[in-house]
C-alpha cells in the first residue's frame, strides 16, 4: 500500500531526527505499508551516515596531517623552554667571556698591575698601560744609563711582571751592567727616593730574552748607484754593527736577487736600536730621532736601509717602513724593495 | 621563533563557527599532554593517545557547532572529559577495568552505536559525488550549519542554491551508496 508519494526532504527529517515524535510514529506506520518509502529512507540514511562519517575522517586526518608528531608544549610550557633555553645561552656566553679574559686576569693576577690600580681590563688596554710603561722605561733609563732592564718577563705564564710600587722595590731587585759590560744582579739595601722602577732579579730570563742595546749601521742608498752594477760591501766594524754580521748586500745575494747585487751601501750613522720580546708577542717599532725600539724581530736577520731619506727595516726578506713617531706601530712589509722603486 | 599569543576558548569557539580548522590543532596542543597522562596511566600507548585525542576533538567540533552549543568549562576541561569517556568505553570493549571517575558526558559522546565504515569505503563513495558535494554535505550533516552558512562556507548565491544543490548531492550519494555498501555494512 502506498499512501502517497515518497519526499526526500520528509525522509530526511525523519532520518536526522527533526520531526516530532507524532509525525515521526506516522512515518513509521507509512514505512510498514509501503516498501519503497521503507527503502528510500534507508537508503538515504545510509548516504547521510556515509557522508557524515566521511567527514569525521576528513577532520581527523586533518588533525594528523597538522597537528605535532610528537609531544607539544603549551604556550606556558615553550616559555619556560624559551626562558631556560636563554638563561643557559646567557650562561655559556658569560663563562666564553670569564674564560676569554682570564688571561689577563692571570696576567693582572701573576705580576702586571695597571697604573690606574685596578685588576681587570681588557687586551687592549693592557697592552695600553705596557707601553706607557715602556715610556716610563725609557725616561728612566735616560736617567740612570745603567740600568737596562727593567721588566721580568715571567715565560711560564706568558706574562710580563711590572712594578711601580715602593712597598714592593723593598724585595726587588736590579740588574745593572758593569764596566766590563756584563750583568749584575745588585740587591738594594733601600729604596732610594726616585728610584721608583725597577725589575725583580731573574738572570737567565733577562740573558736569553732581553737585548741588551744594539746600534745598527744606517746605510744611504743612492738611486744612481744602482746603475753603476758594481757591489761594494760596507766596512764592518764589531762596534758599529752587532746584529747582522753581513751587509745588505750580502743577504740579498743569499736570496739569489741579482738586482740587489748592484746595490751600493755606505755606513750613514750609528742608531741606537732596542730589541725587545713581548709576552703577547706584540710585533711592532717606536722611533724617533734617538732610538728605534723593536718589537718582535729577530736580531739574527736584521738590516737598517734608508732610501731617499726613509728608514726601512730588511728582515726575513721584507722590507718595512719605518715612520719617525713618538708612538707605537705595526710592522707593514712594502710590497717591492725600497733599493727598486 | 616567539612563541605566539595563546588562543581564549572565545576565539577558539569563534574560529570553529567560522569553519576554521586550525582551532582544532590548537586545540590538540592545548589538552593533548593531558589526555597523554591520562590513558598512559590507564594501560593505553601513545597510537591510543593519538587516536581519542583526535575522536574528542571531532566530537568537540561538532558539538561545538550546535546552534544550543553552550561552553560553561574550558575547553581543556571538556575535551579531557570527552577523551576520558571514550577510552573508558574502549577499555570496557576490552574488558579491562579502570578506576574512571564518574563523568556527566551525554550518551552520545560516550557510546557510538553506529559500525563505522572502512575509509576506503567511505572516500570511494564520495570521490564519485565531486568535491563541492562531499563539502556541502559534510557542512551540513556532521558539522550541522545550516543552510545559510553552507552557502556562505561554499561561496554560493544564497541558501536556496545551497539547498537545490544539497538534495542534488543527497540525491547522487544514495545511487552511489546503493551501489557499493551494503545495509550490513552500517549498523544502527
Amino acid at each position: 500500500m502506498e499512501s502517497k508519494e515518497p519526499n526526500i526532504e520528509e525522509i530526511e527529517k525523519y532520518v536526522t531526527g527533526q520531526m516530532s515524535a507524532f509525525d515521526a510514529g506516522l512515518f513509521e506506520v507509512r514505512m510498514s505499508n509501503d516498501e519503497i518509502l521503507r527503502e528510500q529512507t534507508e537508503s538515504l540514511r545510509m548516504a547521510i551516515e556515509v557522508s557524515k562519517q566521511y567527514r569525521a575522517h576528513e577532520l581527523k586526518l586533518y588533525i594528523q596531517k597538522h597537528a605535532p608528531k610528537e609531544y607539544k608544549n603549551t604556550f606556558w610550557q615553550t616559555t619556560i623552554i624559551y626562558a631556560v633555553a636563554a638563561s643557559l645561552v646567557l650562561l655559556s656566553v658569560s663563562y666564553g667571556i670569564l674564560l676569554y679574559f682570564d688571561k689577563d686576569l692571570k696576567q693582572v693576577a701573576q705580576g702586571v698591575k695597571l697604573k690606574d690600580g685596578s685588576k681587570h681590563d681588557s687586551p687592549s688596554r693592557l697592552n695600553r698601560n705596557r707601553e706607557f710603561n715602556k715610556n716610563e722605561i725609557d725616561s728612566i733609563r735616560e736617567i740612570d744609563n745603567n740600568v737596562i732592564a727593567t721588566e721580568k718577563p715571567d715565560f711560564a705564564n706568558d706574562s710580563m711582571a711590572i712594578y711601580d710600587s715602593k712597598a714592593e722595590l723593598a724585595n726587588t731587585t736590579t740588574v745593572s751592567k758593569d764596566m766590563a759590560g756584563k750583568m749584575v744582579e745588585d740587591v738594594p739595601a733601600s729604596v732610594e727616593a726616585g728610584d721608583n722602577f725597577k725589575v725583580q732579579s731573574d738572570e737567565l730570563v733577562l740573558d736569553t730574552n732581553i737585548t741588551t742595546y744594539f746600534a745598527m749601521e744606517v746605510v744611504n742608498l743612492e738611486k744612481k748607484a744602482l746603475k753603476k752594477k758594481s757591489m761594494t760591501l760596507p766596512q764592518q766594524s764589531n762596534n758599529t754593527y752587532k746584529g747582522n754580521n753581513q751587509s745588505p748586500s750580502s743577504n740579498r745575494a743569499d736570496n739569489n736577487n741579482e738586482s740587489d747585487k748592484s746595490i751600493e751601501y755606505k755606513p750613514q750613522q750609528m742608531l741606537n736600536v732596542e730589541f725587545w720580546k713581548s709576552p703577547v708577542n706584540y710585533k711592532g717599532y717606536r722611533y724617533n730621532t734617538k732610538k728605534l725600539i723593536v718589537y718582535g724581530m729577530k736580531t739574527s736577520d736584521f738590516t737598517l736601509i734608508k732610501v731617499k731619506g726613509v728608514l726601512y727595516i730588511k728582515s726575513a726578506g721584507f722590507y718595512y717602513k719605518i715612520e719617525e713617531n713618538d708612538r707605537f706601530n705595526n710592522f707593514w712589509p712594502e710590497a717591492i724593495s725600497p733599493a727598486e722603486e | 621563533m616567539q612563541p605566539s599569543k595563546p588562543l581564549t576558548d572565545q576565539d577558539l569557539l569563534a574560529m570553529m563557527k567560522t569553519g576554521n580548522q586550525q582551532a582544532l590543532i590548537e586545540l590538540y596542543k592545548m589538552c593533548y599532554e593531558s589526555v597523554r597522562n591520562y590513558i598512559l596511566k590507564n594501560n593505553g600507548s601513545d597510537d591510543d593517545v593519538k587516536d581519542t585525542v583526535q575522536d574528542a576533538l571531532v566530537i568537540t567540533w561538532q558539538k561545538s557547532l550546535q546552534p544550543d552549543f553552550e561552553l560553561t568549562a574550558k575547553y581543556t576541561t571538556y575535551i579531557y572529559s570527552v577523551a576520558k569517556n571514550l577510552w573508558w568505553n574502549k577499555l570496557r570493549k576490552m574488558n579491562r577495568e579502570t578506576g574512571l571517575d564518574d563523568l556527566a558526558i551525554e550518551p552520545s559522546e560516550q557510546e557510538s552505536e553506529t559500525k563505522k565504515i572502512d575509509y576506503k569505503i567511505l572516500k570511494n563513495c564520495m570521490d564519485e559525488i565531486g568535491d563541492t558535494c562531499k563539502k556541502l554535505l559534510g557542512y551540513f550533516y556532521f558539522d550541522g550549519y545550516n543552510m545559510n552558512e553552507v552557502a556562505k562556507l561554499m561561496e554560493f548565491a544564497n541558501s536556496d542554491t545551497a539547498k537545490a544543490k544539497k538534495y542534488q548531492c543527497l540525491k547522487k550519494l544514495e545511487v552511489v551508496v546503493k551501489s557499493k555498501i551494503r545495509k550490513e555494512d552500517i549498523l544502527y
